[in-house]
């Protein structure tokens, strides 16, 4: 491995658990939490393809189309290492079919204070964390307190056009964001009740996945 | 559903039908502010218990014990701090059992509830008290007819209650109801006020008068008309934002941007100078008529219907000048102007408008 590559691997996992801690300490705020690994990854991924509409930039445009909704294995290691130094806690665990389990996350005391050093120090940070919020107040409103598996309905990764095994590509070097489309299609055709482009941007999407699930 | 679809509409793997549905019902899904704001669990909670109340009155039920959500900006330290019960999914229904809850809440669905089942009132309203929540925004569903919001809680003798009346009858937003609910909020929580004056006997308003103004007239048309209309403060509209919008859900109702000023004699002196500067009658005047043009322009930038310059008048003496001025400015441009004059107490309020009659003022003992 380059030292450019190692380097940009630290920088991302930097960033990843930065994103992990805003996301379940705004959770925590609504009295949302504790937060399902399926729950994490799915708002973890929307707020990466639905950044843009904050000008927050994303840690990462591209997953592994495999399995009911967008998982990133590399993160999920992360996640166990924020919980394992308390600066998450695992509320409680569920045992799945074939041994797998899943951990339901809330804040610890260090991620609390992490949090409130992020907000006080970065433009970055706070914009981020008002992405996260209002991500996590439409998708538990609506669809993510039954159910996560999204990946049939959500614009990029149900693309017919990538097949299952394949990467879904939403990265700044490629302009099928189909996610962000559907946000601007929904906010331009709307545009007579005036939304606000950046959170209602956000809130229709998730609308949208409610309907589009409940049709599946 | 047809995979080709969403492909002819470019959206990827997005469901036609679902989104069409987004488009078709998209009024309810727009915001009226950041998620987690007192304004957001303001619109929310009250559309939410309204909705809650009208299910119960289709089944013909009486609400056993009233609901009430109290706002905190982070209700998981104040909820565990009280030690009560986490309720994520309190807010998602509105056909679930909320009858004998007391809960803190900050966003829109999701709170922490007392452990107890609150029968009365009083019993609730001692509970807000012991857990110190007295002064801070709060929403009650008291019967199946009546909604009560203090927006500054249910301690604060400085800002009155806002109430809706829930029955069958539709809510009727149009400019005859808007010019009656801005009289209903002067009457009510302007004339008078207690808190929008630093220094009554100076005739010193607090520091930014028209952002205070405009929150309380905010939160007031939110409570009469959440269920109907998005009413939003700040949206942006051209190279300006407009203080308040009203768009109706219902294209047969009528949608109207409120420009607010404020009218003084002085303006508020600074932090650490004590000094007031005056301000005189043509300076209130112009500056007054400056939101004929600006509110002119918010209604046909973006296509509303009415067009408001509301001025609240902090000025001594109720004096006409500036209500004539700004209706002859405004009539051109179809923009409809109201002055309301702000008393600084109820001598004042009395002798303006019961002037015959004794002024009222209590005789000095000894």
């Amino acid at each position: 491995m380059s030292m450019a590559t190692a380097s940009s691997r630290l920088d991302s996992a930097g960033m990843w658990k930065a994103w992990v801690v805003l996301c379940i300490a705004e959770a925590r705020r609504m009295g949302l939490t504790p937060v399902a690994t399926s729950q994490l990854h799915v708002i973890l991924y929307l707020a990466n393809t639905l950044a843009d509409l904050f000008y927050v930039t994303r840690v990462r445009g591209r997953v592994l189309k495999r399995g009911d909704y967008p998982f990133f294995p590399d993160v999920q290691r992360e996640v166990d290492r924020l919980a394992f130094t308390g600066v998450l806690v695992i509320e409680h665990v569920e045992f799945g079919a074939k041994g797998q389990m899943a951990a339901h996350y809330g804040l610890g005391p260090q991620g609390a204070e992490i949090c409130k050093a992020m907000l006080a120090h970065s433009g970055e940070a706070q914009r981020t964390a008002r992405l996260l919020r209002e991500l996590v107040s439409a998708c538990f409103g609506r669809f993510l307190n039954a159910r996560a598996d999204i990946g049939a309905v959500d614009a990029n990764y149900g693309n017919a056009a990538v097949a299952l095994g394949e990467v879904v590509d939403f990265s700044e070097w490629n302009i099928d964001n189909k996610n962000v489309e559907v946000a601007r299609y929904l906010i331009d055709h709307l545009r007579k009740l005036r939304p606000d482009a950046q959170r209602d941007g956000v809130r229709l999407y998730c609308d949208y996945l409610d309907r589009a699930m409940a049709e599946t | 559903m047809n995979a080709n679809d969403t492909e002819t509409m470019g959206l990827g793997g997005a469901l036609k039908a679902a989104v069409e549905a987004v488009v078709d019902n998209g009024a309810a899904g727009i915001s009226v502010a950041d998620a987690g704001t007192r304004t957001a669990f303001l619109d929310a909670w009250a559309r939410t218990l309204t909705e809650h109340a009208r299910y119960l009155r289709s089944k013909g039920e009486s609400l056993s014990a009233p609901v009430v959500l109290v706002h905190a900006e982070n209700c998981a330290d104040v909820g565990e701090g009280l030690g009560w019960t986490r309720r994520p999914m309190l807010g998602g229904a509105p056909t679930d059992p909320f009858s004998g809850t007391l809960a803190i809440g900050t966003g829109e669905i999701g709170a922490y509830a007392a452990p107890e089942h609150l029968q009365d009132t009083n019993v609730i309203t001692d509970a807000i008290r012991a857990a110190n929540l007295g002064h801070s925004l709060t929403v009650a569903l008291l019967s199946t007819s009546v909604l009560v919001i203090w927006p500054e809680g249910v301690d604060s003798d400085a800002s009155p209650e806002i109430r809706r009346e829930l029955d069958d009858a539709p809510v009727v937003l149009d400019l005859t109801a808007l010019d009656q609910a801005l009289k209903q909020f002067y009457e009510r929580s302007a004339r008078q006020s207690r808190t929008w004056w630093k220094d009554r006997a100076k005739r010193i308003t607090v520091e930014r008068p028209e952002g205070v103004v405009q929150n309380d007239l905010l939160h007031f048309l939110l409570g009469k008309y959440s269920e109907v209309a998005r009413v939003k403060a700040e949206t942006v509209i051209g190279h300006g934002r407009a203080d308040i919008t009203l768009t109706p859900m219902n294209t047969n109702f009528t949608s109207a941007v409120l420009e607010l000023k404020v009218t003084r004699d002085f303006l508020t002196p600074k932090p650490g100078t004590v000094t007031p500067t005056a301000c005189s009658l043509n300076e209130n005047i112009d500056w007054a008529k400056s939101g004929v043009s600006q509110t002119a322009a918010y209604r046909d930038d973006e296509s509303l219907e009415a067009a408001y310059l509301c001025v609240y008048d902090f000025c001594a003496g109720n004096r006409e000048e500036i209500g004539k001025a700004i209706e002859d400015a405004a009539a051109p441009y179809s923009v409809i102007a109201r002055r309301y004059w702000i008393t600084t107490s109820h001598h004042e309020h009395r002798k303006d408008r019961y002037p015959d009659l004794s002024s009222g003022v209590p005789r000095v003992k000894g």
